[in-house]
């Protein structure tokens, strides 16, 4: 008996692709990934959600109003980016909506891949070096352990598209 | 901003998906749970219209000065069974309709996983995650953070027992 066959057909009825989720983190080479993103999503008709996390404002008994109205400026300016990114990815994929969270990135677009029910992430790598890994700065197998969803890694600054 | 420059590659876009996917390798450690990734893969590509190529990493022979030749008989014999069953699921594969080959190397998991990538030209690379629990993940057990930080076109991961 072929194994493999009887698991496609139990897989074609619910293999569909249908919603992505893309974290980005607006570096420069997020457009890079967006777009890749953009053609993996027209490739199968599917929606795509960009994530960007905002990390949390750090709280100490040295925090000033000053400090934290920064951090609101900071905060604010980095939600407006992301409405950008995501205006200018429409042009050209208009099935493309955004999702601003403040947060550890790997945790909170972990979440939305689970509110939303998304069928893939796509995530970026860095490829840093030992020490980049050693503190946890690519995100990318950090959202790999805690998803049970496909999680795409596409490698920026390489020529793969 | 304009997203679409940066998928213009020259009006090299093959038909079926602009993303240009033309060959596939999925890995596979051909247990209980690799017919689950190869189903996958193999549902991936048809819809892409890609060809497949399973790729399983045997690890390499236990090089000891204790090392005797019935074990060296027992390396060739688990080498070449694995060969097989290798073999036999690249043929439930392809009776599915989809294009496959494999290819049977011996070496680390994932650097031979990034190494076949680069010589065979793969566009996309689907491999599976097991869950290990945190030893797992500190002694290396799960080779997908490895293969992903290892290969340079896109990597695909398939959490096993997911679905």
């Amino acid at each position: 008996m072929n194994q493999i066959l009887e698991k496609t057909d139990k897989t074609s009825e619910s293999f569909d692709v249908r919603k992505i989720v893309v974290a980005v983190d607006l570096s420069k080479h997020s457009k890079t990934t967006a777009a890749y993103a953009a053609e993996f999503a027209k490739s199968f008709g599917a929606s795509i959600t960009l994530v960007h996390a905002f990390a949390p404002e750090p709280i100490t008994e040295f925090t000033t109003e000053e400090v934290h109205e920064r951090y609101e400026a900071d905060l604010r300016a980095s939600e407006r980016d992301l409405r950008k990114f995501a205006e200018a990815v429409r042009e050209t994929y208009p099935d493309c909506d955004f999702e601003f969270r403040v947060g550890d990135p790997a945790e909170q677009v972990t979440l939305v891949a689970k509110d939303l029910d998304a069928d893939l992430i796509i995530t970026a790598s860095h490829h840093p070096g030992f020490l980049g890994r050693l503190f946890g700065m690519d995100q990318a197998p950090r959202i790999l352990h805690r998803t049970q969803c496909p999680v795409l890694v596409y490698h920026e600054g390489k020529d793969s598209v | 901003m304009n997203v679409i420059e940066n998928t213009d590659n020259g009006g090299q876009t093959a038909v079926g998906n602009g993303l240009n996917i033309r060959r596939i390798i999925v890995a596979v450690d051909l247990s209980p749970h690799s017919e689950k990734t190869a189903a996958y893969g193999a549902e991936f590509a048809k819809k892409v219209g890609a060809a497949v190529i399973l790729l399983h990493v045997f690890p390499p022979e236990p090089s000891t000065e204790f090392a005797s030749e019935q074990l060296y008989e027992s390396f060739e014999q688990g080498r070449r069974l694995w060969a097989w069953k290798l073999i036999e699921l690249a043929e439930q594969i392809r009776q599915t309709g989809v294009e496959c080959d494999h290819d049977f190397r011996v070496g680390d998991p994932a650097e031979q996983v990034a190494r076949a990538a680069k010589d065979l030209h793969a566009d996309l690379v689907i491999a599976s995650s097991h869950y290990p629990g945190f030893l797992g993940r500190f002694l290396g057990m799960d080779q997908a953070p490895r293969i992903v930080q290892r290969t340079s076109c896109p990597v695909l991961i398939f959490h096993e027992g997911g679905e």
